[in-house]
């Protein structure tokens, strides 16, 4: 009876760590998006050294050399009549205009790797927010239950109940026209903030049912009971029972809610209630490009191949974390 | 007052509540009184559902209690919380039934086992490190195991552990909640006589809550049988395993399977039927459905505890030790 395996004690984390390591389209996916992230943090030094241009400024009158003669970037277009403006198309290789010009005669390459950091740092961000409110509100919710846990379902549901587009484009009309005032802190209407808050608000039920749902389970677990028994406190259990147990479910959550927030950002930029410009973003592209869509399709293309390809990852990196940590749970989005 | 663990009268009742159509009540527990005096150990035996588990937790105050009163060492600790209870709790632990899903499984042997000693600010770390080694040592576990997680452990592993953790705090009193139904026979023998080592050498009073007869005979002096959340027979192991007075007991003890068919009587008493929806328990005594004696005083009068003539208790109005068999069986 007294002999233990002589093996190495290995932790939760360092078990799930190496599932993961083994996961190969875990790990592409990975890959995958640190490549992205790090070509939308080279975006300036881009925007300096290869396509040398300010992509947030119109050049509505620019030339450059293509092939050994001048070309317009906007040019006219390529119709009977000469009516409307047809922007330069892609290049093909490494230099100016390498995916072509927008309407306004910017880079696209530019923005989209700018755009990247924006649509990045909001998802991610948001991402961070919905999952810290569901982390705290899921776990109060289930652990304490009662009046507080109704009254946080209660929250929660009425929340849940809007439709999740209309409530972001509403909450994102009266933010963006008005900015806002929290005390002394200013928010203008372009600022980051805005966006971020609101997807980082409108996914919370999605995150905090769940993670109720969890730790209604653990509060019954026998080790809670046996925490109970020994007295301990509330927010020791919280702390050193619960939250052990929950996290990898929140951590699982991670990926997926910032693919959601992707998409979500997309929408609302691409309905103009998102980024503001001159800021870009992958959804403001696709909505420069919705009237280049015959001419010049790879302006809406590219952001949203982006888009799909950040989105598919994330979600495959979901899953492999989902493997990783928390075999048994079911969840997917 | 000698008695470590006076219960008098405790009910647990749940309440569920089913859309506007109203409540209903269901009855875990109803009206139990027992104690318990120091370096004793009470067997509780029931069939599955009596609410034998659901008692044992009411009493260590892991749930509320509906009415009752519960004194541990001289105190009553019926409505005590939070801060209050918190000594009290030092001197009444529990081991759980699931050794599998009574360790947490992200911490590891050595912190679950000095999560008492942190909670209950015994000694400083060096003290504590060596109260944790001592501790496993006790339950038969090496060193080594401090660093390990529950994961990496057997299930009779895991019991010691979960025994441990109890023993952590030198407690009178140590509720067990079937210990042993969750492992191999090979296993119960091993855990059931380290808890009787235990009960020697540290005069530990327990609880032993089980379904599993044989165990109960091992380990208790007294045996209370519960059925439907009330005791219909409580006294010494010998008296009530060897001439049980209640039908239900006697029910219970001839349901044990016998290795040999030689030595089955020829005159078991078989159960029929379900034990009844404690959320809608019978007229009277709430065993009369089920059993062959029933008269009519059964089917309206519910009988109360009475102590018959070697000391027992019974609730039965016609107690088997006191009659002959019915003539038709």
């Amino acid at each position: 009876m007294t002999e233990v395996k002589q093996r190495p004690a290995q932790g939760y984390w360092a078990l799930a760590l190496r599932k993961l390591m083994r996961n190969r389209s875990a790990m592409i996916s990975v890959l995958v998006l640190v490549l992205i992230v790090l070509s939308c943090l080279s975006a300036p030094w881009y925007a300096k050294y290869v396509s040398h241009t300010n992509p947030f400024q119109s050049n509505l009158s620019g030339t450059i050399m293509r092939h050994g003669h001048a070309v317009e970037v906007l040019g006219a277009a390529d119709n009977p009549l000469k009516l409307g403006i047809e922007p330069i198309g892609p290049s093909g290789r490494l230099g100016p205009y390498m995916l072509g010009a927008d309407q306004q005669g910017r880079d696209v390459a530019a923005r989209l790797l700018y755009g990247g950091q924006n649509s990045l740092l909001i998802s991610s961000i948001a991402a961070i927010i919905t999952l810290i409110l569901a982390g705290l509100t899921g776990i109060i919710a289930g652990f304490f239950g009662g009046f507080i846990d109704a009254a946080i379902t209660w929250a929660l549901d009425a929340l849940w109940a809007f439709p999740v587009f209309l409530l972001a484009i509403s909450l994102s009309v009266v933010l963006i026209a008005h900015g806002l005032d929290i005390g002394p802190l200013r928010l203008d209407a372009s600022s980051l903030a805005l966006p971020i808050s609101i997807i980082g608000i409108i996914y919370v039920p999605y995150v905090a049912r769940p993670i109720r749902a969890t730790v209604l389970t653990l509060r019954q677990s026998e080790f809670v009971l046996a925490a109970i028994g020994i007295g301990a406190s509330p927010w020791r259990i919280v702390w050193r029972d619960i939250l052990p147990n929950v996290i990898s479910t929140i951590i699982v959550f991670a990926p997926l809610i910032i693919a959601l927030n992707l998409l979500t950002e997309a929408a609302l930029s691409f309905l103009s209630i998102g980024v503001q410009a001159p800021a870009a973003s992958w959804g403001t592209i696709i909505h420069d490009g919705e009237s280049l869509i015959y001419t010049r399709p790879l302006v809406a293309i590219a952001p949203g191949l982006l888009i799909v390809v950040t989105v598919i990852a994330l979600n495959i990196l979901g899953d492999g974390l989902r493997d990783a940590l928390d075999p048994r749970a079911k969840l997917r989005l | 007052m000698n008695n470590l663990l006076e219960v008098r009268d405790l009910t647990k009742h749940y309440t569920s509540r089913h859309g506007f159509a109203g409540k209903r009540v269901v009855r875990a527990v109803n009206g139990v009184s027992f104690e318990i005096a120091p370096g004793e150990a009470l067997g509780l035996v029931g069939e599955s559902g009596c609410g034998k588990s659901t008692l044992g937790r009411c009493i260590a105050r892991l749930y509320n209690v509906t009415s009752g009163s519960v004194t541990f060492d001289g105190t009553d600790i019926t409505r005590l919380g939070g801060r209050a209870l918190r000594p009290i709790r030092a001197g009444l632990q529990m081991i759980f039934q699931d050794p599998y899903a009574s360790l947490n499984p992200r911490r590891r042997v050595g912190e679950i086992i000095a999560e008492p000693l942190h909670v209950h600010h015994r000694g400083n770390k060096a003290a504590m490190t060596a109260r944790v080694a001592s501790l496993l040592s006790d339950v038969g576990l090496g060193p080594e195991a401090l660093t390990r997680f529950p994961h990496e452990f057997s299930g009779g592993q895991r019991q010691r552990i979960g025994i441990a953790r109890a023993l952590a705090l030198d407690p009178k009193l140590i509720i067990a909640d079937e210990p042993v139904s969750a492992l191999d026979v090979s296993v119960q023998a091993q855990i059931v006589n380290l808890l009787a080592d235990l009960q020697r050498d540290r005069g530990l009073a327990y609880l032993f809550i089980a379904h599993d007869l044989g165990v109960v005979r091992q380990i208790a002096d007294r045996v209370a049988v519960m059925y439907l959340g009330g005791i219909v027979e409580i006294g010494p192991v010998a008296s009530v395993f060897g001439s049980p007075a209640h039908p239900y007991t006697r029910a219970l003890l001839d349901a044990v399977p016998v290795a040999d068919p030689a030595l089955t009587h020829r005159d078991r008493i078989r159960l029929a039927g379900d034990p009844p929806n404690p959320a809608n328990p019978p007229s009277g005594c709430a065993f009369h459905p089920r059993c062959a004696w029933a008269t009519a005083e059964c089917r309206t009068v519910k009988p109360l505890l009475r102590t018959l003539a070697d000391g027992r208790e019974t609730a039965c109005h016609h107690p088997l030790t006191a009659r002959v068999e019915p003539a038709d069986r």
